[in-house]
């Protein structure tokens, strides 16, 4: 047994005996990765709460874990699980109330002067704005494969499907994420030339 | 710009995306964070994880997984039981997906082409290849593997039963069922064969569909699920022919006459190129949905190929209920299984299958199954099921613009004050204002704010009205439009009416109203959701 195999089943043994500095490292050490991904599956906002679910789930799934695939990737597929079903209910309660602006992002965005903040601001939500043209399969994938890092096999295991699986829709997020940037581009040249015009149009009037 | 050029283009965009959305999503947890989870957890599992609560929390699963292998071995052994529910949907019990296959007969191996399969009659075999089918073949039958390569699969069935869950088909791949009397070739995923020499050969739909002809070719027609298609052995075969004794291969001279199956006292046709009938499917085949284990009992096979006593199918209202159930349990394949059994049977049915297939992101599937829904529905259409079908159109990259809007336009025409009527008018905006049509755009977003004022979408129709009129420098109309809402409750409408009003007002030359007015908004919205238009305004107007 390699040194994380083992360290991460001793996490896991005291984590059953209700130790809570574990179960606090468990969440330390393996939440922000989780978060990632909930993030990038179901979007920036209540990602809390999820994130709080799918480690409550974990913690009472422990029984069930019999080691024989890494504790990340038994962690990867509760999250996947849940997101799926909170996307679900999501999609349930959707109405089709569009925000006027996109989702600003918050502190996200590096520091620097205003206008640099404000076109960093503007190009994450134009990408946030892409991302969100993608339906579930593919935005998991796409998520897992760019964001997490995760090989084909760790995706796949995660998904519970077959890897060709995750090799096509890998594939497809790619392209329709392209084509969606690409349409989302022209539209915000197309405003920023509007933007010209109205200063120009202010510079001569004032 | 070169096809080059394009594609390093696009993939400089996707890598900046990445970068992007990585630097946003990532973050630390924060120990507030940590804290949170740790009492959550105390709460939920107090007591839970000391020592001896923990045995006794053990004995109880163990009680519980017994008595649940209890009860499927017995449904092993004893599957008429199953088969005995008739109408009714069988219990369901519930197991994790592992137990179930350590309970059952571990699936071998894939076959090799010129394999022979002979089972015993106590010992049905299981094989599963991953990339093909998993194929049950039922007690006291005999195969031969024609062909088995991962391109094509051919399995002549001599006697007996087999049930194959087909993979899905890649481009040019081919699974064919073969008996002396048809050829079942696969269109769709989940069906059984069952092969009775010197009488029929019985095809069932589970899932999907399959087209069955004769030997020689001649079309017999498709069973999809739900179905089933008996073709009758010929006449003058049933006793002394080759194809009879020998089914190994042998075509039948004549061709099979093919009769509705379990219907009680139909009479098989003569002989002859007689139009398939394809029937509902008697209970056993729409019992079980998910259950791989083929009709085993002698009773339920006597049931069948004798056609008597068919018994009665459920009721739509517990199919809809088993279905909502497993999808509630987030058994979305169970689910379809069940519901696509039945699709034929009620608008119901195939409204919930189009749910669950939207569920899982098969959009189109989805959009395919509201469409047949709303066709079964009648006169008027069901308001959620229009308004489903409009949404999927519209999403659906693959489907026409044209048919949202056309989709959006009928639930209009039935229920114009509908709760979804301000989002119809916003979709068929929205088409207009695509199709280049800003007088009709105009209509509906007016009727938006006119009609639907306190809708959703009203902030919208008022943002993109108010845009449009500017476009066409109606700068009177604009101002009108904006000052009737700038002191409008909601301030999501009041935020874009005065951002309208300032935009207004540069349009007209009048700066420095202009500027009065984004002083204004700067007090009222300090944390408005516009800030970023504003500055860009602010920035315009040279203010900062």
């Amino acid at each position: 047994m390699s040194d994380r195999r083992r360290d991460e089943a001793e996490l896991l043994e005291r984590c059953r005996r209700g130790d809570e500095a574990a179960w606090a490292t468990l969440y330390r050490t393996y939440a922000p990765n989780v978060a990632l991904f909930l993030r990038g599956a179901i979007g920036r906002h209540d990602v809390d709460d999820l994130l709080q679910r799918v480690f409550l789930e974990l913690l009472s799934s422990l029984g069930r874990f019999r080691g024989e695939a890494g504790l990340a990737t038994w962690l990867q597929r509760i999250a996947a699980h849940m997101a799926k079903k909170e996307a679900r209910s999501r999609w349930r309660r959707e109405r089709k109330v569009e925000a006027l602006t996109v989702d600003p992002a918050g502190d996200s965005v590096a520091p620097g002067d205003a206008a640099a903040r404000v076109a960093a601001r503007e190009r994450l939500a134009q990408v946030q704005a892409a991302l969100d043209t993608l339906d579930w399969r593919f935005r998991t994938v796409w998520v897992m494969r760019e964001l997490q890092g995760l090989t084909v096999e760790e995706a796949a295991a995660a998904l519970d499907v077959r890897p060709e699986t995750i090799r096509s829709r890998h594939h497809r997020a790619r392209e329709r994420l392209k084509a969606a940037l690409r349409r989302i581009e022209r539209s915000a040249a197309r405003d920023s030339k509007a933007i010209h015009a109205l200063r120009e149009h202010g510079e001569t009037s004032s | 710009m070169t096809r080059d050029e394009r594609r390093r283009r696009d993939e400089a965009r996707h890598s900046e995306a990445v970068g992007a959305l990585g630097t946003a999503f990532e973050g630390p947890v924060t120990e507030g964070q940590v804290d949170a989870f740790v009492a959550a957890a105390r709460d939920r599992f107090e007591g839970r994880f000391r020592p001896e609560v923990r045995r006794s929390w053990r004995l109880a699963a163990a009680l519980a997984a017994g008595t649940a292998l209890a009860v499927l071995a017995a449904a092993f052994l004893w599957p008429e039981a199953h088969l005995r529910l008739g109408g009714q949907l069988p219990a369901v019990v519930s197991l994790p997906t592992e137990r179930i296959e350590a309970a059952a007969s571990a699936p071998s191996a894939a076959p090799q082409a010129g394999d022979v399969i002979v089972t015993g009659p106590n010992d049905p075999v299981t094989w599963e290849d991953v990339d093909t089918a998993r194929v049950v073949v039922a007690r006291s039958s005999r195969l031969r593997v024609a062909l088995w390569d991962g391109a094509t699969s051919v399995i002549e069935l001599e006697v007996g039963r087999i049930r194959s869950n087909v993979r899905p088909r890649r481009s040019g791949q081919r699974y064919e069922v073969r008996t002396p009397y048809a050829v079942i070739r696969v269109v769709g995923t989940d069906f059984a064969v069952e092969h009775l020499p010197g009488e029929a050969t019985v095809v069932t739909g589970y899932a999907g569909r399959v087209t069955v002809e004769t030997r020689d070719g001649r079309p017999l027609g498709a069973v999809s699920a739900g179905e089933v298609l008996r073709v009758e052995a010929p006449r003058v075969a049933e006793a002394d022919t080759p194809a009879a004794r020998e089914p190994s291969g042998v075509s039948p001279d004549v061709p099979p006459a093919v009769a509705d199956a379990g219907v009680e006292g139909t009479p098989a046709r003569e002989p002859g190129p007689a139009a398939p009938h394809v029937r509902p499917a008697p209970a056993e085949a729409r019992s079980a949905p998910g259950d791989d284990q083929p009709s085993m009992g002698k009773a339920a096979d006597a049931q069948e190929t004798e056609g008597v006593g068919a018994p009665a199918l459920p009721a739509v209202a517990d199919v809809l209920s088993e279905a909502r159930r497993l999808l509630s349990a987030g058994e979305d394949e169970r689910a379809l299984v069940l519901l696509s059994a039945h699709e034929e049977r009620s608008w119901r049915v195939q409204a919930l299958l189009g749910d669950a297939l939207r569920v899982q992101g098969r959009l189109a599937e989805a959009r395919a199954a509201y469409g047949r829904a709303l066709e079964a529905a009648g006169e008027p259409p069901p308001r959620g099921l229009l308004i489903d079908h409009a949404t999927l159109l519209e999403r659906d990259p693959s489907a026409a613009p044209e048919a949202a809007a056309r989709a959006w336009q009928r639930y209009l025409d039935y229920y114009p004050g509908g709760r979804e009527a301000a989002a119809a008018h916003d979709a068929l905006a929205t088409a207009a204002i695509r199709a280049g049509a800003t007088v009709r755009a105009g209509v509906h977003l007016r009727a938006i704010l006119d009609d639907h004022a306190s809708s959703p979408e009203a902030a919208r129709a008022l943002a993109r009205l108010g845009r449009l009129l500017i476009a066409a420098e109606r700068w009177d109309d604009a101002e009108a439009l904006f000052a009737r809402w700038s002191d409008d409750p909601r301030a999501i409408c009041a935020e874009t009416a005065v951002v309208g009003l300032v935009r207004v007002r540069v349009g007209q030359g009048r700066a420095d109203d202009a500027r009065r007015l984004l002083q204004s908004y700067r007090e009222r919205f300090p944390e408005g959701r516009r800030a970023a238009e504003i500055s860009r305004l602010e920035s315009a107007l040279a203010v900062e």
